[in-house]
């Protein structure tokens, strides 16, 4: 079969691999028939998310029909249409029985690698380095998919491939995201990044009682798509090349500051000023894996007392995280992957 | 548990009847299902007696005194440097190379026997909880057939009778192979299984298997312990901590298998094409040292950032 294989920093290619096949009794094999390139998988084609190795399968937002199953499913049929979640999880430990699948403790073959930097393993991910498993991914013909029955969901034939994809990964991150917050009507959120992530963020955010949703950005095409479908006057782009964003913030919100934030950008953030440069050089001599421009600016921006939410992908460690703002505004974080998984 | 108390109970658990002497470094060394010192980390910063604190002090003085007028010369500035470290040694009383072989020559350090020639017993230990119940666990742990599935290097297990098996070890290459004969010593039903491994040899490996309830319905904590006592005192316990395949790491590996296929019934794989038996998930030496360094890399910067 076909599969876009990782070969090193920014070295991406087609390449014939092997065919999956079935390992134990609760896999499935599901032929791909529409996949897509999310954001996080930039890390790993700029080689910023460790212990990946050349031949890797990337993808992790994918769907297709079931081709093969395992002795031991029962709920899905060869022929079934399925859309599968990107954490796999095997149903059964304590995490998946408490709604907790991104926590799965025994998906990550590869957990004692994990808990090495994280103290606990995460759940394994379909094509997102070894240390989450070393899972093939999905931008591929074929995808051995790991407790086929638990995580994968059927679809209806009343729907097309486009309108279902985004429920493997970026919605229901993006209503996660939004869910952290604990909108109460009449709130202003913050959301940094106008990606597929932060944009169903700003959906979900409209959706759950926000006011207004500030979305901060420098793509002016993502800033406007943003405004599409949205009531007037509910969404108000920022490009942050353009304006001082705690100023701007301050201005919207009658200086008080956004009730949450969203970081929908993660590790890779991009920003202008001291600090963005300072991690830029920190990040290519290898002294920081993570770039915080956008945690610090929410931290900062965010008022006492809110929320600062965080579905942007974050893999090790960040400099001068801004402690004692978190501390003396009591500012909540909740952060992490998406979690729920359709059953 | 109290020292004392932990000591008259593995004496009394224990199958042996050798001499006094024997069983009484069996004592000490038999692993006990509550935590003792000796489970954790060197804490005391203190590990070189007084007099070896003077004694380094004076060869230390006596060194700076040569290396300072020398200091252009080889000689001096190795002096020097070896006069530096013995001066700390013996002002601090902190030896790292005692820490890093585990040997404390304080009163406190000896009443843990912990002398050049004496056993050097090397203790692993890891907690897990599991959503099964703790029959359902006991009776798990009871087939030797099944634990040794979750082992990567177990080719087979030849049952001798209830007590006693033979586990065939292979290397990754599967070019040697190496039997281990493992004894159950003690078997409390639905509380703990204790075993040894090659009980008639001077290396011997002692494993404990304690199980609690745990605090959500159905659930099990497994409580494991693994005591290593290798011969040749601390030179063994060296060679032991450097070559030995029983790992802190390998430990988790195992009871993560362990809880894989009490809870699902399979040992979760990301590989495609290895059907039976996962023998290198990671893939290859390259990848496994590709991997480390990423490991060591975010936890230098853990690290550094801790201090």
């Amino acid at each position: 079969m076909k599969a876009v294989v990782w070969h090193g920093k920014e070295d991406v290619r087609v390449e014939q691999v092997p065919d999956p096949t079935l390992q134990n009794p609760s896999d499935i094999i599901v032929k791909v028939s529409l996949t897509a390139i999310c954001g996080s998988d930039l890390h790993l084609y700029d080689d910023v998310i460790p212990t990946m190795h050349r031949g890797d399968i990337l993808g992790h937002e994918f769907m297709g029909e079931v081709v093969e199953i395992g002795a031991g499913i029962r709920n899905l049929q060869i022929g079934d249409r399925v859309v599968v979640p990107f954490p796999i999880a095997c149903g059964h430990c304590y995490f998946c029985q408490h709604s907790m699948h991104a926590h799965c403790d025994n998906s990550n073959p590869n957990a004692s690698m994990a808990e090495k930097v994280y103290g606990y393993s995460p759940a394994g991910i379909f094509g997102y380095s070894h240390m989450m498993g070393g899972y093939p991914g999905g931008q591929a013909e074929y995808v051995r998919v790991p407790y086929g029955d638990v995580g994968p969901f059927k679809i209806s034939e009343s729907v097309t491939d486009e309108q279902v994809l985004f429920l493997g990964d970026v919605l229901p991150t993006g209503y996660m995201a939004a869910e952290n917050c604990q909108i109460k009507l009449g709130d202003t959120i913050a959301v940094w990044g106008a990606g597929p992530v932060g944009q169903f963020a700003v959906q979900s955010a409209l959706l759950l009682g926000a006011e207004r949703v500030i979305v901060i950005d420098r793509i002016p095409e993502r800033l406007d798509m943003s405004l599409m479908r949205t009531p007037q006057g509910r969404v108000i782009p920022l490009n942050f090349e353009e304006f001082d964003i705690q100023i701007a913030l301050r201005d919207l919100t009658g200086g008080r500051g956004p009730d949450a934030c969203i970081d929908a950008v993660g590790l890779e953030a991009h920003g202008k000023g001291l600090w963005a440069q300072y991690d830029s050089l920190k990040s290519a001599l290898k002294l920081q894996s993570d770039r915080p421009v956008v945690l610090r600016e929410m931290i900062q921006a965010c008022r006492k007392g809110g929320t600062i939410s965080i579905p942007g992908v974050y893999g090790g460690y960040m400099d001068h995280a801004p402690i004692g703002a978190i501390f003396n505004k009591g500012l909540q974080i909740r952060a992490g992957r998406l979690m729920c998984i359709v059953i | 548990m109290s020292r004392n108390s932990a000591q008259k109970k593995t004496q009394a658990t224990t199958m042996d009847t050798s001499s006094t002497a024997e069983r009484e470094l069996k004592a000490e060394i038999l692993p006990t299902s509550e935590p003792s010192l000796q489970d954790y980390p060197e804490t005391s910063k203190h590990n070189v007696s007084k007099r070896e604190r003077v004694a380094s002090g004076v060869i230390g003085g006596g060194l700076l005194m040569y290396g300072i007028p020398n200091f252009l010369t080889i000689p001096g500035q190795v002096s020097n440097l070896a006069g530096v470290l013995l001066l700390t040694r013996g002002v601090t009383g902190h030896c790292p190379v005692y820490s890093r072989f585990g040997i404390d020559s304080t009163p406190n350090g000896r009443m843990h026997h912990r002398g050049i020639s004496d056993p050097h017993p090397l203790q692993l230990r890891q907690t897990m909880s599991t959503s099964r119940s703790m029959h359902e666990v006991f009776e798990f742990c009871h087939h030797q057939e099944q634990v040794a599935l979750c082992f990567p290097n177990v080719k087979e297990v030849q049952k001798i009778d209830e007590r006693r098996s033979i586990w065939m070890f292979m290397d990754s290459a599967e070019l040697i192979s190496f039997p281990v004969t493992v004894e159950i010593t003690q078997d409390v039903e639905g509380q703990q299984l204790s075993w040894t491994a090659m009980p008639d040899s001077r290396f011997r490996i002692h494993g404990t298997l304690q199980f609690k309830a745990g605090p959500h319905d159905q659930e099990t904590e497994i409580i494991t312990t693994v005591h290593m006592v290798p011969p040749a005192g601390i030179l063994g316990s060296t060679l032991m901590k450097l070559l030995s395949p029983v790992t802190q790491e390998a430990l988790n590996e195992i009871l993560h298998k362990m809880k894989q296929m009490l809870e699902t019934g399979a040992i979760t794989t990301s590989q495609n094409h290895v059907s039976k038996e996962i023998k290198d998930p990671i893939g290859g030496w390259q990848n496994r040292v590709k991997s480390h360094l990423h490991i060591r890399t975010m936890q230098s910067l853990a690290n550094r950032r801790i201090s």
